[in-house]
């Protein structure tokens, strides 16, 4: 069994949240999971919670990189979004399909030749959530 | 293969609307016969907290699991919800199959 690699995408989130992201980062690693995390606003402000998750996951190996990483963060199996993100909406093509599930009122970004777009309403209909559990990449909710 | 796992994350609070998502997801992986999680937090232990007649329904299709840390900050007893008082160790998904689908 191989442990996953996620990467976890912080965008324009109040600072509470973005410690929190990267506290969440943290609990990500704690089955053997390698984690990268993409600050992509660059107005991102963390507190000392988040400073502190920072620094337990650069000690540990696990990157935490700026805007300039998101576009190849959807290069990996597993991805987890916070916030709304600005980036390009193009990406390039990682030789696997990524199921993009977007919001009222957010866009995707990085989507690459192949991916699957679905613009979500209230609530998942049952064809689109078996979309979920059948696809055979990763899952990005915007 | 068996079905692969899903571990739903949520994050977000009952303003965002993603439990009814995340519970879609549930229903499906119980139709599957997959096992399915949901670990609430940061808002998302208010989710639950706002739908508690949801949360029942969703007990029936998986495990609910709350974070502690997020539940004591924000005043949720998880215990009354019938949710799991769990940690940072039930974000973390066990293999690289899981399905992971995060409401943040």
């Amino acid at each position: 069994m191989t442990a996953p690699m996620i990467t976890v995408i912080v965008g324009a989130v109040d600072r509470d949240t973005a410690d929190e992201a990267l506290r969440g980062a943290v609990g990500l690693t704690l089955r053997g999971a390698r984690v990268r995390v993409v600050l992509a606003d660059p107005a991102i402000e963390l507190g000392p919670r988040g400073e502190r998750a920072r620094a337990v996951l650069t000690t540990f190996g696990h990157p935490v990189v700026g805007a300039a990483g998101l576009a190849d963060a959807l290069a990996s199996p597993a991805i987890e979004v916070w916030g709304p993100v600005t980036g390009p909406a193009d990406g390039p093509d990682h030789g696997r399909p990524t199921l993009h599930l977007v919001r009222p009122g957010r866009a995707p970004v990085a989507v690459s030749p192949g991916d699957t777009v679905v613009h979500l309403g209230p609530s998942l209909d049952d064809e689109r959530a078996d979309l979920v559990l059948s696809f055979p990449g990763p899952v990005a909710v915007w | 293969m068996p079905p692969r796992r899903v571990l739903v994350i949520l994050a977000t609070g009952p303003e965002a609307g993603d439990l009814a998502r995340a519970a879609a997801l549930l229903g499906a992986a119980h139709r599957r016969g997959a096992p399915a999680t949901l670990f609430a937090m940061h808002h998302g232990v208010r989710a639950l907290a706002a739908e508690p007649a949801l949360v029942r329904d969703l007990l029936d299709h998986g495990d609910v699991i709350g974070c502690a840390t997020s539940a004591d900050l924000h005043g949720v007893d998880l215990a009354a919800l019938g949710v799991q008082i769990g940690s940072q160790h039930d974000h973390a998904p066990r293999a690289e199959h899981d399905v992971l689908v995060a409401f943040a």
